[in-house]
């Protein structure tokens, strides 16, 4: 909206959208592989059994 | 309800749990007064401390900081406890926990009428006020760490990765956006400045709403709605997705509170595309909220916990998807500044926040008190008078947002103003008014309904261990 | 795992991993949005933003100690039917000295960014005692009490001290300096207001917040109203 900003804004962070999107992408994409890994099923739903397992008692 | 062997400390979420109910009737009282106000302006009463420029950050203070925050301790002392297979780390850090926090807002509940305010939404109070929150949160923060390293169960199960996201973020955002020169005791000035404060502001007011009304509660969902529907969670590792992207995400939005303003417009597109984004982790996680019921849908008719939890859900799905849309510029030009605002927080406050609540609370009375529930049918009825009188706010809002947003863009062929008298655009509301003030009342007794039920179940004789659960 | 001490528990164990990366995560966006407000240039129309005055400063920490913002918003949106209606859209640099910042997120009244005179001193007093006297219909409350209570010299000093901290350039900030200024400006209303038959003290609160109201908007219009 106003240029004089805008330009100077572009001028150093223009980089910087580009990178950041590959950077989260990649870790996002490696998060969601590693959950959905076959060898973490077994263990990750035994995790979210956790609440059931009988919370009352020590 | 049996009791629990002594190694739990219930006292606390029994203590946490009263107090929720008696700040949430205050903070909703004031919400019902406020829309009086509106609707008559006589109920202004004509007093300093009763106007509503000084009433509303009462009100939303109330809700936000006194009902929810109450309920989500509450919540957060029973299940992380049975999580982690071991009692609190220190009892008397929980105690500082619960005094210090009803003292900042009893604090607050007499500062504010009195107009002593730092004038930014949600972070009002005084800075005295603001040190004593970073103090108690602190507090809470050592014991909530300290019972985490004391745990007995190797897994942090997916809910105390949500609260232990709004343990840190919420001690970030209040500091950072509380930082202030002082003047005199009661006033001080934000070491922000104009936009900077104005953004300051948002990325702290949106990322409140985020780490206090959301993540929590998500966490809250994904302990207390198993157990209460008996069967783990739709998808375990669905959840833990959701997690990192929620959180991340929604530190970036705060902007789009800010489109169309004098922010550089970088800053607004990016509020307005991890907002659009945001859509997807959102209902990520309310989709494995509604399919973590799949094959229980029966009891739905019967149990008003979940029903409660259920509409919590649905209207948690519905006001994420509606943010998202109001962040993209050409729909926020219409919306911005309306009642429409007014009508998105409280699908966000009444709906999913209050009726998860709700649910959580009937869902712990019978097995912190230790007998069963006082009324289920009183239960229902207050079930159906709140998803009333939510519908009844919401439509109403809806309606005199779009209709006041059309009246101040409306031209005429000649390019000049439809409605050149702003007075106009707000007289025509005054209908619409009315039916919040219903609305919200409705909501107000149902409430009502919830603590008498609660003060029956709490004072009736003691229950011999034999009594089977509500 | 009980027999280690706690911290080493906390510190070794993968819930400190799991609080430090919850920490970096919540804070990258933040640090994106909010440093680079820091690296912008200034406007050149900055220089056009003036300092409020002791008494405007006063009035509009009364605006805030009433919670107008509530209602009124302070920010003109660059669209036909806002600048028709309120006047130049808003530029940031016109915000560099409010502290804290009021743009306002719900206008159950009219945007307040132009008001600056836009009515005399005597509508505003008149506004403020009873809204209905001025504007039939409107649903503000009325604001009596400002009339009859005045502010403190010694209180507004401390105030223009700590935004003196702050980087705001006041030349006097000493209670005697600002309250010859207080009274000053106060007069000149407090005669305004006698031309129009109202008898005012210049410190009364309702002439501060008038001094705010009638300044806002007016910085740079020259600077405004080119786009």
């Amino acid at each position: 909206m106003n240029p004089v900003r805008d330009a100077a804004a572009t001028a150093a962070y223009g980089w910087l959208p580009g990178a950041m999107t590959v950077a989260f992408l990649v870790f996002f994409v490696a998060w969601a592989v590693w959950a959905y890994l076959p060898s973490n099923r077994a263990r990750l739903e035994a995790a979210g059994r956790l609440p059931l397992d009988d919370g009352d008692e020590t | 309800m049996s009791q629990p062997p002594p190694n739990y400390d219930d006292q606390i979420v029994r203590r946490f749990v009263s107090v929720t109910v008696i700040w949430g009737f205050v903070g909703m009282l004031v919400g019902v007064i406020l829309a009086l106000q509106l609707a008559w302006w006589p109920a202004n009463l004509g007093l300093p401390y009763t106007s509503f420029g000084r009433l509303r950050p009462l009100h939303t203070n109330a809700v936000i900081f006194a009902f929810t925050a109450n309920a989500l301790f509450a919540g957060i002392y029973y299940s992380m406890q049975r999580l982690l297979k071991v009692r609190m780390w220190s009892d008397k850090l929980s105690a500082v926990h619960f005094w210090g926090w009803q003292a900042i807002i009893v604090a607050a509940a007499i500062t504010l009428p009195l107009g002593l305010t730092q004038g930014k939404e949600y972070a009002e109070l005084i800075w005295p006020i603001d040190l004593a929150i970073a103090v108690v949160w602190v507090a809470f923060a050592i014991n909530f760490f300290g019972t985490i390293a004391i745990r007995k169960v190797a897994h942090l199960y997916v809910a105390i990765w949500f609260y232990m996201s709004m343990v840190i973020t919420i001690a970030v955002l209040h500091i950072v956006n509380s930082l202030a020169m002082p003047a005199t005791l009661t006033r001080s000035y934000p070491v922000f400045s104009g936009l900077t404060d104005a953004l300051v502001q948002w990325w702290y007011g949106h990322n409140a709403v985020g780490f206090l009304l959301t993540t929590p509660i998500l966490g809250l969902m994904y302990y207390f709605l198993p157990r209460a529907a008996e069967r783990p969670v739709y998808s375990y590792r669905l959840s833990i997705i959701h997690f990192w992207a929620l959180v991340f995400l929604y530190l970036w939005a705060g902007p789009h509170h800010l489109l169309y303003s004098a922010l550089p417009d970088w800053a607004q597109t990016l509020g307005m595309v991890f907002s659009i984004v945001l859509l997807a982790p959102s209902w990520g996680g309310m989709l494995n909220g509604l399919l973590t019921l799949r094959g229980a849908w029966d009891r739905l008719r019967t149990d008003p916990v979940l029903k409660f939890f259920v509409v919590g859900i649905t209207f948690y799905g519905m006001s994420t998807f509606e943010g998202p849309m109001m962040s993209i510029r050409s729909v926020n030009s219409l919306s911005h500044y309306t009642d429409w605002t007014i009508a998105h927080v409280h699908q966000g406050a009444l709906g999913w926040v209050g009726m998860t609540m709700f649910g959580m609370i009937y869902w712990l009375a019978p097995r912190i008190w230790y007998r069963p529930l006082h009324s289920v049918s009183l239960a229902t009825t207050h079930f159906w008078l709140a998803t009333v009188g939510i519908v009844l706010y919401v439509v109403a809002m809806w309606t005199a947002g779009v209709t006041q947003g059309l009246m101040w863009r409306g031209l005429t062929p000649d390019g000049l103003l439809q409605y050149p008298n702003f007075l106009d655009t707000v007289t025509g509301l005054i209908p619409f008014y009315w039916i919040r003030v219903i609305g919200g009342a409705m909501y107000l007794v149902g409430l009502c309904l919830l603590a008498y039920n609660l003060w029956r179940t709490a004072t009736a004789p003691a229950a011999s261990s034999q009594l089977e659960a509500a | 795992m009980s027999q280690e001490p706690w911290h080493r528990r906390v510190l070794e164990h993968r819930a400190g991993l799991f609080a430090v990366l919850t920490t970096i995560t919540i804070t990258i966006g933040g640090l994106v949005e909010i440093v680079p407000m820091y690296t912008i240039p200034t406007d050149p129309h900055a220089t056009e933003a003036t300092l409020y005055t002791p008494l405007e400063q006063a009035g509009r920490d009364i605006y805030v100690r009433e919670g107008c913002y509530n209602c009124h918003s302070q920010m003109v949106r660059p669209m036909r039917a806002e600048t028709v209606r309120y006047g130049a859209w808003t530029r940031a640099w016109e915000y560099q000295w409010d502290r804290p910042f009021q743009l306002g997120s719900r206008r159950i009244g009219p945007d307040l960014q132009r008001v600056g005179g836009k009515y005399p001193d005597a509508w505003h007093w008149e506004h403020l005692r009873a809204p209905r006297s001025t504007s039939p219909g409107s649903i503000m409350p009325a604001y009596g009490w400002l009339a009859e209570d005045e502010i403190d010299p010694a209180d507004v000093a401390a105030s223009v001290r700590a935004l003196a901290t702050l980087g705001h350039p006041y030349a006097d900030t000493s209670e005697a300096g600002v309250g010859a200024q207080l009274e000053a400006q106060g007069g000149e209303i407090v005669k305004r207001l006698a031309s129009a038959k109202i008898a005012a003290s210049p410190l009364s609160e309702a002439v501060a917040l008038t001094a705010y109201l009638q300044r806002l908007g007016l910085d740079g219009r020259a600077a405004l109203e080119t786009p």
